[in-house]
Order: structure tokens, then C-alpha cells, then sequence
């Protein structure tokens, strides 16, 4: 018996005996989803999945004015492509439905929760990713120094919920959280990203806008750390790439 | 061979079909413009008095005193005219309307092709039987080669009677008639007055040369009228577009469940008619005839054109509600009008569903497990205000 055969034997007796999930070939469990594209293609190059990955969590960390909002916005807007629907979680209530559409996110295809507490952010964002057939889940956590993750009682185990969800489905999620709030989620991250505003642009003395740095701090299979510097104005969003 | 007929005082037969009552009084419907009213149409006893259409109000009160005045129903008058096109419509597709008479008069032309002299006096006949039985006027009809001794013709005869004006006589037979029913604009109907020219003989007996030198280019037509020719083609009025779908239920239906499923057999029925032609309707009228002899007519001018069995089903229920049906239902007819050409779509693989609807569709699933105090949409504000807070604001979904 050749080798191959051999081996294609041992396959189909594991698979006999303990189920057809229970071995298989590495290239069959890889997952040919392209991620959602971030409007940029550098930062795009740099990401494992070509953009947000879906079916998993992303974490985008700064401080207030970084950056970070818009990037989600413009993230949404290439989500909603093809009709399709995503769904914010302003836990910290601030967003601002002009600015987001001056972004290019179609409110008509936006459903905006405003939860009253963090525990039933999470509940919903689960329920919104097991039932909704949803492309992307944004949950702004962005409330001042302590986030709402924190205050939840336990929030791994609901963490967790969100995890196993979003595995089942074709959906990502992106998480703004501040960047001195504390590290719970970094575990539960495929993608972490770093978002700083390293410089303002000046239109002669009229401030137009700002540079930001992102830094991919985690990235599962591939360990970037290139960081990429995007240009962001006040009018129009992202303006475009450095 | 050219059918006209002729229905007389149409505007007041059909408002004394609705109110018997008023049969014997002199009769004016008034047609209100920008400005003021004037008299659209009479009653005979009404002109006896002086009063034609086209008198002002003040004129047809100071001649009728005693007059009965009555606003003009435009909606009852184009129900009416319609079914009378539609009768005519069953014999010929060519009828033309002559709209200078109407609504005081309804003059119709119908193209009879190369029918023969026996066959078109059988015919006019029957158009009679059938006015008189379908809408319950009395017409007469005029036979001729032209139409305008065709017209003559129809305006010699007594009501329900045809009158056939024979190949080659036509001359003879419009040689009394009085220039008044040639079509003059009032300047050449001055200028015949002072000639002294009263009948079409008179203006036939005139040589061509002369009539041309005094009327110009309409004189042509005049000189040819009044020998009895008429090459005029009749310009056919355009059918409407539209689809009717009837029951008739004996005994009359009772249960709801079966006039549930009689719905939505009437409503597949429509769509498929309206998909083989590639058409949408636009408007829908709903009449249904209960076991009492009563009926109920609702319509409904929808927005967007329909072609789908399920929107029209839904829309039937919608004029149902508002006819209150409450016994037995004898029949049940839907009226789809005002047909447009269903715009072509792309054929989708998968049944996407538009955004807004998915959102909603997903928020009724949340709200059942989260209550919907959590939801809320973007709503466009003031669009350009420089304060980024009036141009959108969050509302809260309603789930309902």
C-alpha cells in the first residue's frame, strides 16, 4: 500500500469509528471568508483576513478623538455592501448619526441599541449574532477611563456566550474600548488594533483633520507589528491612506 | 360603412337615471370653471325655455327661473360614457367620441369596415337593443358611407331607431339639412347668415370655385359636406387598458372562509392575466352585490403599480374593510384599471429583502427577548442645518 493510501485509510477509520468531524485535513477546516475591508488598503495588507475577520472579535483600543469611531464607521459603511445589514451597540451613547453618515454608513441598514446596562449589551449583541445574519456588530464601550465591560458581574463567561455565537456565524465584531481600560478582552481578540492620533493637518491656520498610527498589536495567525498611518478629516470622515 | 350614434340629452338622462325624481323639471347641470359656472347641459324642458349649454349662470337663471340647478357629477357622467364605449366596443374597436357635443349629446362614430347595406342595418339594430339594455339609454343610429350623413342620418331618426342612408343618395338625403350641422367656426357661420345660405342645398348649389374663394381651406370640407361626401376617417378612441375579474355566487356566500378562498382565487387569477400581458395595475375598484339587491363599489388609486396575486389579494381586503361587508355576498367583481407596463426586474437567486425590513424583520425577534426600549433608527432631520444634531436624531423603533 502506498504511503497515500495509507494515510487516506487511517482517515476514513478515525472518521468510522468516532465521526466524520472527528479528523480532517488542515486545508479543509481553513475558511475561505474574505474579512470586511477597512477602506485602506495598507492597514488591509497588514491584516490576516484582509480586513475585520469575520466570524470572530476585534478590538480597536485608543483614547477619545484617535480615530477609532470613524474607523468603525468607515468599517460599517464597507459592511453594509450588497444590502446587508449591521447593527451598533452605543454603550457609551455618543453616537452621532451625522457624523456617521458624513462616513458613508446607510442608516436605513443601521439598527442602533442603546442598552440601559453593559450585561444586557452583551446579551443582546449575542442574540443579534445568532439570529440577525448580520455582517457586522459595532459595541462602543468608549465610557471615560472604566468601560462598561468592567462593570458586568462576570463578564468572561458572557464573553464567552458572544465567542461561540460568533463562531456559528458569518458575522464580525468590533470593539471600541479605551485605551486605559483594563485587559479582559484581550484574550477573547483575534485582531487587537492600536489607534493614535500621532499629528493634526493644518489647511493653512484651519485645522482639516488629523493623522492617526494604527498599530496591529495581536493578530492570531500572523504577528504584525507594522504600524500603518491614515489621514481622518472632520469632513468627510476618511479622507483617504498614508 | 359608418355608424353614428346618437344618445340625446346624455348628461340628463344619466342624472335622471340616479334620481328618478327630477324627470319633468327643467333641468340644468352646471359645469364650475376658475372663475365662474356655466351651463354644461340641459333638459328638453329646460330648452324650450332658451337655456343651452355654454349660457352663463346669470343668463340660464333670468331665461329658467324655476330651473332645477345641479352641479355637473363628472365621475357618474365618465362611468356612464364608459359603459356605453364598452358596449360599442363589444361591435367594433374604431369609435370615435365627438367631443364637441358631449356631455349635452353623445355622438359616436363606429367603423364598420366594408359591411354591407343589409348586414350594417341588422347591426345598428342590434347596437340599439344593446345601449338600451346594457346602460338604459336610448340611442339612435345613423347609417352612411361618411360620417357626416351618418350623423344626419342619426339626428333624423327618432330615438331607437336606426336610419340607413343608401350608397349614392347621400346628397339627396343632407340636401335639406340646415348649415348648422356643418362643423363652422362662428366667423363662417356669420358669413353663411349673410349670404343667406340656410340649407345645405343652398351651400351644395354654390359653385366650388366660389365657396373655396370665401371660406378658404375649410371650404374644401364644407362644399364636400354639403354634397353628402365625407372622407373623414374615423380616429379611434383608445381602448383603456384593463382587467375584470367577476364571481357570481347562488346562493349568495355566507362564510367568510369561502370568500377568503374565492379572494385569492380572483387575485391569482388577475395577476396572471396582468403577467401575460406585462402589465401592473395601478388602480383597483372592488364592487360587490349583496343578497338584499344592495351594492357596494370602493376604489383605491395605488401608489406603486401591482402585479403580485398577494398585494392584490391585499388590496381587495383593504376596499372589503371599507364596504362593510355584513350579509350575504350574491357577487363580487374587481376592477383593475389604469394598466401600466410592469418595469422588468432582476431576477434575484436568494429573496433579499430590503435593509429597512430586514432591520425590522430582526428587531422583532430582539424585542421579544429584550423589550423595545433598547432600539432606536437614525431619522433624517433638517437636512443642511449647520447644528450636526438637527440633521439626525435617534427614535426609538416601534415594534409594532
Amino acid at each position: 500500500m502506498r504511503k497515500d493510501n495509507r494515510w487516506q485509510q487511517t482517515l476514513w477509520d478515525i472518521q468510522k469509528r468516532w465521526g466524520e468531524k472527528a479528523i480532517s485535513p488542515l486545508h479543509k477546516l481553513r475558511k475561505e471568508t474574505e474579512g470586511i475591508p477597512t477602506g485602506f488598503p495598507a492597514l488591509d495588507g497588514i491584516l490576516s483576513a484582509n480586513g475585520i475577520a469575520r466570524n470572530c472579535l476585534t478590538e480597536l483600543r485608543g483614547t477619545p478623538t484617535s480615530g477609532m469611531t470613524t474607523l468603525a464607521h468607515h468599517i460599517t459603511a464597507r459592511a453594509q455592501a450588497n444590502e446587508q445589514v449591521a447593527a451598533y451597540v452605543d454603550l457609551s451613547g455618543t453616537l452621532d448619526p451625522d457624523f456617521a453618515a458624513r462616513c458613508g454608513v446607510n442608516l436605513d441598514r443601521l439598527l442602533v441599541i442603546q442598552p440601559s446596562r453593559p450585561a444586557k449589551a452583551l446579551e443582546i449583541t449575542r442574540d443579534l449574532v445568532t439570529v440577525g445574519k448580520l455582517r457586522l456588530v459595532v459595541i462602543d464601550d468608549l465610557i471615560g477611563k472604566k468601560s462598561g465591560l468592567d462593570r458586568i458581574r462576570s463578564p468572561e463567561a458572557a464573553l464567552r456566550l458572544v465567542e461561540e455565537a460568533l463562531h456559528k456565524s458569518d458575522c464580525a465584531l468590533l470593539f471600541l474600548r479605551s485605551a486605559a481600560s483594563s485587559a479582559l478582552l484581550e484574550p477573547f481578540a483575534q485582531t487587537r488594533l492600536l489607534v493614535e492620533r500621532v499629528a493634526w493637518i493644518y489647511h493653512y491656520q484651519d485645522v482639516q483633520g488629523y493623522q492617526a498610527r494604527i498599530t496591529v498589536l495581536k493578530d492570531k495567525p500572523l504577528a504584525a507589528d507594522t504600524p500603518v498611518t491614515i489621514d481622518l478629516t472632520f469632513e468627510r470622515g476618511v479622507e483617504g491612506e498614508a | 360603412m359608418i355608424a353614428c350614434v346618437l344618445i340625446r340629452d346624455f348628461a340628463v338622462s344619466v342624472e335622471l337615471q340616479a334620481d328618478g325624481a327630477l324627470a319633468g323639471v327643467p333641468l340644468l347641470l352646471v359645469e364650475y370653471g376658475k372663475k365662474r359656472g356655466k351651463v354644461a347641459a340641459v333638459s328638453r324642458e329646460a330648452s324650450k325655455l332658451g337655456v343651452a349649454p355654454g349660457l352663463s349662470l346669470s343668463r340660464a337663471r333670468a331665461l329658467c327661473p324655476d330651473g332645477h340647478f345641479l352641479t355637473l357629477d363628472k365621475i357618474r357622467q365618465q362611468e356612464a360614457l364608459d359603459k356605453v364605449l364598452e358596449t360599442l366596443w363589444i361591435f367594433t374597436n374604431r369609435v370615435e367620441v365627438e367631443e364637441t357635443a358631449y356631455p349635452q349629446s353623445l355622438l359616436c362614430y363606429l367603423d364598420l369596415g366594408k359591411l354591407k347595406e343589409a348586414d350594417s342595418q341588422f347591426l345598428g339594430e342590434k347596437l340599439t337593443q344593446a345601449i338600451q339594455t346594457e346602460c338604459g339609454l336610448k340611442a339612435s343610429v345613423g347609417l352612411a358611407a361618411g360620417k357626416f350623413p351618418a350623423q344626419v342620418a342619426a339626428l333624423s331618426s327618432k330615438p331607437g331607431k336606426v336610419m340607413l342612408v343608401a350608397k349614392g343618395v347621400e346628397a339627396e338625403f343632407v340636401a335639406k339639412s340646415p348649415v348648422s350641422l356643418l362643423p363652422l367656426s362662428k366667423a363662417a357661420a356669420h358669413k353663411l347668415d349673410i349670404l343667406c345660405i340656410r340649407t345645405l342645398q343652398e351651400l351644395a348649389s354654390l359653385p366650388r370655385t366660389a365657396i373655396l374663394a370665401q371660406f378658404g381651406r375649410q371650404g374644401k370640407l364644407l362644399y364636400h359636406l354639403a354634397c353628402g361626401q365625407d372622407y373623414r376617417p374615423v380616429k379611434p378612441r383608445r381602448m383603456p387598458q384593463r382587467e375584470i375579474v367577476s364571481r357570481q355566487f347562488e346562493p349568495a356566500l355566507t362564510e367568510r372562509a369561502r370568500l377568503d378562498v374565492i379572494i385569492h382565487h380572483m387575485a391569482d387569477e388577475l395577476a396572471r392575466r396582468l403577467e401575460a400581458r406585462a402589465s401592473a395595475l395601478q388602480e383597483m375598484r372592488v364592487m360587490v352585490q349583496f343578497e338584499s339587491g344592495d351594492s357596494g363599489t370602493e376604489r383605491l388609486y395605488l401608489l406603486q403599480p401591482v402585479g403580485s396575486a398577494k398585494i392584490i389579494a391585499q388590496t381587495i381586503y383593504q376596499l372589503l374593510e371599507r364596504i362593510k361587508v355584513k350579509q350575504g355576498v350574491a357577487g363580487l367583481e374587481v376592477y383593475a384599471a389604469h394598466l401600466v407596463p410592469s418595469i422588468p426586474r432582476q431576477l434575484e437567486l436568494f429573496t433579499h429583502k430590503q435593509g429597512k425590513l430586514r432591520v425590522i424583520d430582526l428587531l422583532q425577534v430582539l424585542a421579544d427577548r429584550h423589550g423595545d426600549d433598547s432600539f432606536y433608527e437614525a431619522i433624517e432631520g433638517e437636512r443642511g442645518s449647520l447644528l450636526p444634531e438637527r440633521r439626525f436624531r435617534l427614535k426609538r423603533m416601534d415594534v409594532s
